[in-house]
This record gives C-alpha cells, structure tokens and sequence, in this order.
C-alpha cells in the first residue's frame, strides 16, 4: 500500500448493495466512496483529483446511464480507471462485452470477500502501474522537451540505428558536431549509457 | 161539455146582467123622483110660509107639512127655515132636553159654512140648490153616526113678490139614499154601494161583499149635482141543484170513461209482454231444439213417427219431411239389422227399454253409418194419457273413436316414458307409495321408493311420511293440491355413492290423478358429463397454473436478480462484521456491528417478502372464492410486476381509490390477470427510449365504474406503448395467438376467461394520437361484480 490515499468508488443503484458493499470493504481498510447512479459518479469524479490511484466498482444495470455506457464514457473521456462489474448473474455476452472494452474483471453477487479483496486489490495495483507509468512517461517528456531541434533530430537517428558518421552526413554537418549534440543529448537526458538512452527515448514514442 | 157549460154559464149571466141592468135604471129612477118630491114638497112648504101674513108665525100647514116630510123622508135629518140673513127661524126636529147633534161645536161651523154656501148660490139662481157632500166629524160613535157622517144641504128659496126673504134648508144623508130611498124588494136582491165622485165608498146596504161571481153595474145620481155614484152588485145566484147535478153526471161519466180506456190499455199491455214471453220462450225452445246436437224423435202408440227434430235430421240426413208417418221399418235403419231392431222397438215400444239406453247402428241416407245410443221415455199429454213415446239419440261415433285413439295415446305415452333414458318416478306425500316408475327406474333401483327419496335429497322422511299431513305441515294447509302444484320444477345433481353415479334431477309437485299431492321426480344420468366437466375443469386449472408458471419464467431473471440484492448485502454486511471482529483494532459493538447486523435483518426480509410474493403466486390451490378487499391483491401483484419493471426502468403508478367495496373473488386467480396484464404492458413500453417523457410509465387505476348499474369495480391498466395493430385487437384473445416472438398466446385466453368465471369484463382499447393517427399506447380494463 503507498502512502497516497487510494479511493475504490463503488456505484449501486440499490441501496443496501452499496452499503453493505462499502461497509465489506471499508472493513478490508480501503477508503470506499459510493454514488446510486453513472451520472451522480461523473459530477462527482469533476471534483476529484485526478491524479489519485483508483478503482470503480460498477453494477451493470441500473437506471437512466447503465454501467456499459458510463465505461464508454471514462474511455472516451481518457480516464484510466480500472473498472470492475457486478452483475447479477452470469450474463456472458455483457461480461465479453465489458472485458473488450477494457474491464479488469466482472464479479457475481453475492460476492465472495476473498474475491472481491483480489479483485480490488489487482485494480488498485493496475491503478497504481498506470499511474507511475504515467509519472514516468511526463518525466520523459519532460526532459525531451528541453532539447533543441538539432538535438531532436540527431536523436531520431541514434535510435533509428544510424551511426555518427551517417548522421554527419544526413545533416550535412562534421561528426565532431554530432558527438557534441550526442553529449549534450546524453546530459540533458541524465543518462549515462545509449543503450538507457534508447530505453527512454523508445518509452517516449510508445505512448 | 165544457161548451155547453160556458153556454149555460153566459146566458145566465147575460140574463142577470140584463136584470141589473134593468133594476139599476129603476133604481136610478126611483132616487131622482124622491128628490123630484122632495123638491115639490119643500115648494110647497116656501109656498105655505108666503101665504102666512105673519111671517114670524108659523104657519099650521107648514108646521104640518115640514113634520109630514120629515117623517116621511128618514133621509131628511134635518129641515130648517131661515130668514134672508140666515138665522134659523124653525128648524125640525127639535129635542127639548138635549143639545141638537147639529148644534155641536166642530159640527155647527161646517154645517152653517156650507148653508151659507148654499144658500148665496140659491139666492143666485132664486131656485133650490143642492150643496157639497160633507163629511162630519164625530168625536164619540152613536148609532146615529154613521148616517150623520155624510151629509149635503138641499135649500129653496123663499120668494116673496119676486125677492128672496129667507129658505128652506134640508140636510140630506147619503146614506140615507141607499136606506130609504131604493126600493127594499131591491135591497134585498143586490148590494148597493154609494161612492163619492173619487171613488170612495160612503156607504153601502150590506156590509158583506158578494162572494164568487158576480155582476155588477155603476151609475151616478143627477141629484144632488152628480157628485153620488151607486155601485149595485148582485149577489151570487142561488144553487142550481139540476144544473149541479147534470155537471157531476158529466164529470162522473168522463171520469168512467177515462178509467175505463186506462183498464183497456193496461189490458193490452199485459197481454202484450205475454205475448212476448211466449214468443221468447217459443224462440228458445226452437233454439234450443235446433241447437242441441241431440237427436229427438217421438212416435204415437202405433210406432208411427211424429216429429223429429233437425238435430235428428242431421244425424241421419233424412230430411223431417221424409221421416215423419213413417212406421218401422224406418229408411235409417240398415237393411241387414231390421229384424233386430224391430225387437228392440217393439221392447222399447212396451216401456221395457234398460234405462242406459238401446245402443244402435244406423244408416244415413248417403249410406255411411253412425253408433247410437237411444233413450226412450213415454210421452204424456195434457190430460196425464200416453199419447206415444219420445226418443232421444246420441251419436256416440265419436266418443267410441276418441276413447280408442285415447288408448292409443296411453299406449305411446307409456311407451316414451318406458324407454326414456332417465329415471322417473312419482311418490305419494300421504302414504309414501311408490306411484309409479318407469322401466328405467326399476330396473336401475328396483321396485322401492329409497332410491326416489335419495334422489329428491332427503326432503320427505320416509319414517315420517305415516303421519305426513300436508295439513300440519306449513302455511298452505287446506289449499287444494293444484295451489302448489303450478310453478316451477327445481334442477339439482345428486351423487348416488352407491351406485357411483351423478344424476341430474328435476323435482316437482303435482297433483297425482286421484287429486292427492304428490312428487315427481326425472333423474337423468350425467354422469359422464360430470366427469367431462371435472376434467375439464381440472384442465382448466392446470392451464391458469402453467400459465402462471410461464409468467413466473418469463420474470425469472428478474427475479432472480431481485433475489440477489439482498442476500449480496446480507453476505456483505455479515463478511464486514467478521472482519471488523477478527481485526486487531478496537470494535464498538453498538455503533460498528449493531447497525449492519439490523440491516442484513431487514435485507432477509426483504428476500423473504419477495419469495412469498413468487409463492403465493404460483401455489396450485383449488380455486377458492373469498370476500376480500381488493387492495392487497393489486399490492401483492404490483410488487411482482415491479420488479420486472425495474429491470428495464419502467415505473408503476398505481392510483386507488379510497374505500373500495370488498369483491367476491378467487385471489390467486385476479394477481394473475393484473401481473399478466402489467407485464404485457412493460414489454409494450420497455424499448422506448428513456428520452420521452412518461413514455415509459405505466399506470394502474382502481375504482368503481359508477355509469354502470350494477356498479362495478374496474381497473385499468394503461400504457404509452405502440398500442395494438387492427388485426391483431380482434384476436387478443384467441389461443396461441401472440404477438410477442417467444410468446404462448395463452395470457390473454386464461385472462379472460379467469375475469368472465368472475362475471366480469376484460377489453382492450388503444389510444388514438389525433395527431399522425398512430397508437399511443392501449388500456386494458377489467371489470368485476361487487360484493353486494
């Protein structure tokens, strides 16, 4: 467990399903926040910060924005948050259909604790990985955008595989100029090693 | 008569008249020449008082004279002499001792007022004058009075040597004209009256007026000076005893004569009504003969036919004329059977015919025969002798074909009623007898009345029946038996365990053929019906209940998915309480643990709330009729119904009127009809998009239908779905149609036929949009009897 505060939100239309529900988990020592309907979850969620580690528990059906369409929604709107369904019997064809677009898993009533707490658990440690990769990958951008467009340039072709001497050539300028930009590359970038250059540079173009 | 009388009448009249008339003028003639004497004789005594020297001597002669003329003259009250300045110097009578009435005062004054008077006009003319008639007044009545009362003055002048030197004054009484100066013959034949120039009467001979007819006359007096009328009246003539007699002759004999003409016509009257009588009582008995359909037929003693009657006629087509003088053999009779018959009459013919009659076959005359039967009595005329025998004949034709075709409709009638398929008998309410039965009966119960009382219930003990009175029974003691025996026969089915049979049974009372009050009973075998009709009602049931079970499956999920809620939470809060126990942090029991504990509570309800509704719906009872209130049964199929309608956001407002009327309805059966009804409507209104607004509500309305007589409970359960297409609302209700893909097609079948075992109504209607004409949705409405 990390230090943040990590939030499960758990959205029920029936009452006494969200209750006990928070009341299970809160018992597992999680911070729960539960909401009856998708769309009292969106205005809520605008108020939040966005940038806590956490997990939503969804029941499939409920009145006005079903649990599918608020998933669509968060997709939509770029909003990594691992998603769990609960449904009331083994609906297969919904279940495919969650899973696809991205759901971590799908968990039947009445739920058995030691599922549930795996299952929160394996959300929360998703929640947390995207977080951190998202961490990284803002460092990285970070560091790239403080190099200048010769810089860019020569770095495209380090990782492209191209050796100074053809970059030299590529950019019409003298090697002893590419291995300046290479250095600065190198210190700009804090690393020490091409091989964790490329390592970074690579993570950058992934995303 | 009366002509004759008048004329009688009138010439008696005439002829009195005419002697009044007569008599008045004598009358009249004697008064005038008394004043003429008078007038000569007062003349006379001027003369006598001019030839005395001494004029204030008297002369003898005229002391003689005057006393002569009064005495003579009762009219003359009174005479006196008077010189030229009027002082009397004689007057006559004189009384010595008393005062002359003359002399009185009031009397005096208009005596000499009116002498005076007389006296100037005298001197005047120097002839005598007569004066005004005077009446005095008398203070006292005497018997002198009433001929004093009138009076007027008569005076004569005396004349010496051409001058006046005094007169003769006499006083007349008016009355005294009547009483001295006409005739007294005459007085006693007529009434005289003296009447004064206006007409008053003064006096008159009788005071009686004549009576009755009379004739009368009028004349006035030249003296004195036209101013004394008489009116003479003759009295009534004397009865005339002939003439009386003759007019009652008369009077008696018209008299006779009128009763006589009233006896004649009342004679004729009466013999009249009579005759009418007679003529009536001729009419009917000719009537009578020619309407009786009896033949009649007299004989003399010798057997010789004298009279027959038109019925007889008829009956043989004879004609009377051809039958009358005619001895046996008689044209009628057949030719084969005269010698029988002639022994029948000549037995007949000597009184022995046997009083029921002589039955016989005659030939009519178009040759066709008839049966009869011929009574045959002696006739007796009007001096009590024989005079022959008379013969009455009945066509007995057609009661002899009547009471065979009667046989012959026993006969069908015992046949039918033998071989009808069902059971029928009739017990006697006095004895308890077996009537009668049919074959039927007998050969399925036997010849006893224990299966009759089995099958009429009971009703009559048969250890009663002995002493079964009708009398003492009830209220219709000593009505006759037909009183009950009208009106209606009551159906019942009875179950004979012992023959294990159902009969069908048709009771009633009659009134058995020797009028005693007895029970009928038709008992038919239905015993396979009623097995027909138990399985089909079992079906029947067995269809309601799966019908039930396939709503319960179509809701399954639903349910299911209700179901899970709760026990998700119970396992939640009691994992959460396991946990908050097991953890190594401090718990407070009463605001940690106590709080979940109370809901999972509740959340067990709740489960069990929802599987008692899933019970109750589907238990297989026997269908059960109670008195309940509707209420709960809409409440109870609402919660189902709801929890469909959750699953695919669909609302439910129900709308109840307050104070409904309990209903008399099988419960399970009603549930079924509304959840079935509530769930077709979600599935009318579940894919409408959430966007419309009320689109996907459904509403349920209960209340009391009031434009009905009986009023009605209805309820109505109304959607906003597409509505039903033409072709299919003319189908709802048949089997196995269904508009739904995976649908039976029996909902609405069961629905239907469940309401009308209630005696209700189930329809549909859709909601026309005025808009584009499409559907906006469709009511179904039940409506159910109330309890009353």
């Amino acid at each position: 467990m990390s230090n943040k505060t990590e939030i499960v939100y758990v959205v029920d239309d029936d009452e006494a399903v969200r209750d006990s529900l928070t009341w299970l988990l809160e018992s597992n020592g999680y911070t729960v926040k539960c909401q009856p309907s998708a769309e009292r979850f969106l205005q809520a969620l605008n108020s939040e910060d966005k940038e806590t580690v956490s997990c939503l528990i969804l029941d499939v059906r409920m009145p006005g924005m079903s649990g599918l369409e608020l998933q669509e929604r968060l997709l939509s709107e770029g909003i990594p948050m691992p998603i769990s369904f609960i449904t009331g019997h083994g609906d297969v064809s919904m279940a495919v259909s969650t899973m696809k677009k991205g759901a971590v898993d799908f968990i039947e009533k009445p739920f058995k604790e030691s599922e549930l707490k795996a299952l929160v658990e394996k959300m929360l440690t998703r929640a947390r990985v995207d977080y951190a990769k998202a961490d990284t990958q803002k460092n990285t951008q970070n560091l790239l955008s403080k190099l200048t467009g010769r810089e860019k340039q020569v770095l495209e072709r380090i990782v492209a595989g191209r050796l100074n001497k053809q970059i030299a050539d590529d950019l019409n300028i003298s090697i002893k100029t590419v291995e300046a930009h290479r250095a600065n590359i190198m210190e700009k970038l804090s690393v020490n090693t091409v091989a964790d250059l490329l390592r970074l540079a690579l993570s950058e173009n992934n995303t | 008569m009366g002509l004759i009388l008048w004329t009688l009448n009138y010439q008696d009249k005439n002829q009195q008249e005419y002697a009044l008339h007569r008599d008045t003028a004598y009358t009249k003639q004697r008064i005038h020449n008394r004043f003429i004497n008078n007038e000569e004789a007062l003349l006379d005594l001027s003369r006598e008082i001019n030839e005395a020297n001494n004029q204030a001597k008297y002369s003898e002669a005229f002391v003689k004279g005057a006393t002569t003329l009064i005495q003579d003259n009762p009219e003359i009250l009174h005479l006196r002499w008077i010189d030229k300045d009027k002082n009397k110097i004689w007057s006559i009578p004189t009384l010595v001792n008393s005062v002359e009435w003359h002399e009185r005062a009031g009397i005096k004054n208009v005596l000499d007022r009116e002498l005076n008077r007389v006296y100037a006009e005298s001197i005047e003319t120097s002839k005598s004058a007569y004066g005004h008639l005077i009446q005095l007044e008398f203070g006292t009545k005497d018997k002198f009075t009433p001929d004093r009362e009138y009076v007027f003055w008569h005076v004569t002048p005396v004349i010496q040597s051409g001058h006046i030197v005094g007169g003769i004054a006499v006083l007349y009484s008016a009355v005294g004209i009547i009483k001295h100066m006409v005739p007294s013959d005459l007085l006693g034949l007529y009434r005289y009256t003296l009447l004064d120039d206006d007409g008053n009467e003064l006096a008159s001979s009788n005071a009686k007026k004549p009576k009755g007819k009379y004739v009368s006359d009028y004349v006035t007096l030249d003296k004195p000076n036209n101013q004394l009328n008489i009116h003479i009246s003759s009295y009534p003539p004397p009865t005339n005893l002939t003439y009386k007699t003759l007019l009652w002759l008369v009077i008696g004999l018209s008299g006779f004569v009128l009763w006589s003409l009233w006896s004649v016509w009342r004679q004729t009257r009466e013999r009249y009504a009579v005759q009418v009588d007679l003529q009536n009582e001729t009419n009917f008995r000719r009537a009578m003969e020619e309407s009786m359909t009896i033949g009649m037929r007299a004989h003399d003693l010798n057997g010789t036919i004298t009279y027959v009657n038109p019925a007889f006629c008829k009956m043989t087509g004879w004609s009377k004329n051809e039958l009358i003088g005619k001895q046996a053999p008689f044209p009628f009779w057949p030719v084969e059977m005269i010698p029988q018959l002639m022994r029948k009459m000549t037995t007949a013919l000597q009184g022995d015919a046997p009083s029921s009659g002589i039955e016989a076959v005659l030939q009519r005359k178009d040759g066709t025969r008839i049966t009869t039967r011929t009574f045959v009595s002696a006739l007796i005329n009007e001096k009590n002798k024989q005079s022959g025998w008379i013969s009455s004949i009945v066509d007995i034709s057609e009661p002899i074909k009547a009471r065979q075709e009667l046989a012959l409709a026993q006969e069908r009638f015992t046949t039918v009623l033998q071989s009808l398929d069902a059971a029928v008998s009739v017990i006697s309410l006095q004895s308890g007898q077996l009537l009668f039965a049919n074959r039927y009966y007998r050969d399925s119960f036997g010849n006893t009345t224990q299966a009759h009382l089995d099958l009429a219930g009971h009703e009559i003990d048969p250890g009663d029946i002995d002493a079964f009175d009708i009398d003492n029974v009830d209220g219709f003691a000593g009505l006759p038996a037909s009183e009950l025996t009208p009106g209606h026969s009551d159906s019942r089915e009875i179950l004979l365990p012992e023959f294990k049979k159902w009969f069908e049974v048709r009771r009633r009372y009659i009134s058995w053929v020797d009028g005693h009050l007895a029970q009928l009973i038709v008992a038919t075998d239905i015993t396979e019906r009623k097995y027909a009709e138990e399985l089909a009602r079992q079906q029947e049931e067995k269809m309601q209940f799966s019908s039930r079970l396939t709503t319960m499956g179509e809701m399954a999920s639903s349910l299911a998915h209700e179901l899970n809620q709760p026990l998700a939470a119970i396992s939640n809060y009691c994992t959460g309480v396991a946990n908050r126990l097991q953890s190594d942090k401090a718990v407070d029991i009463e605001k940690d643990i106590l709080p979940a504990i109370e809901k999972a509570t509740l959340q067990a309800h709740r489960a069990g709330t929802i599987i008692q509704r899933i019970r109750g719906f589907v238990k297989r009872s026997q269908p059960q009729r109670k008195i309940v209130p509707i209420y709960p049964i809409i409440e109870d199929s609402v919660g189902l119904a709801e929890i469909e309608a959750q699953r695919y956001d669909v609302e439910i407002k129900t709308t109840c009127q307050d104070h409904l009327p309990t209903v008399f309805i099988d419960p399970v059966l009603i549930q079924q009809v509304v959840v079935n009804l509530l769930k077709n409507a979600i599935d009318a209104v579940k894919k409408t998009p959430s966007s419309i607004k009320n689109g996907k509500s459904i509403d349920l309305k209960i209340d009391i239908d009031q434009s009905l007589n009986p009023q009605m409970l209805r309820i109505r359960v109304i959607d906003r779905g597409p509505g039903i297409s033409e072709d299919a609302i003319d189908r709802l209700y048949e089997p196995f149609f269904s508009t739904k893909e995976d649908g039976m097609g029996m909902g609405l079948n069961i629905c239907r036929s469940i309401i009308e075992s209630h005696h209700g109504r189930l329809w549909a209607t859709n909601h026309a949009n005025e808009k584009d004409q499409s559907h906006t949705g469709c009511t179904f409405t039940i409506l159910l009897p109330l309890d009353k």
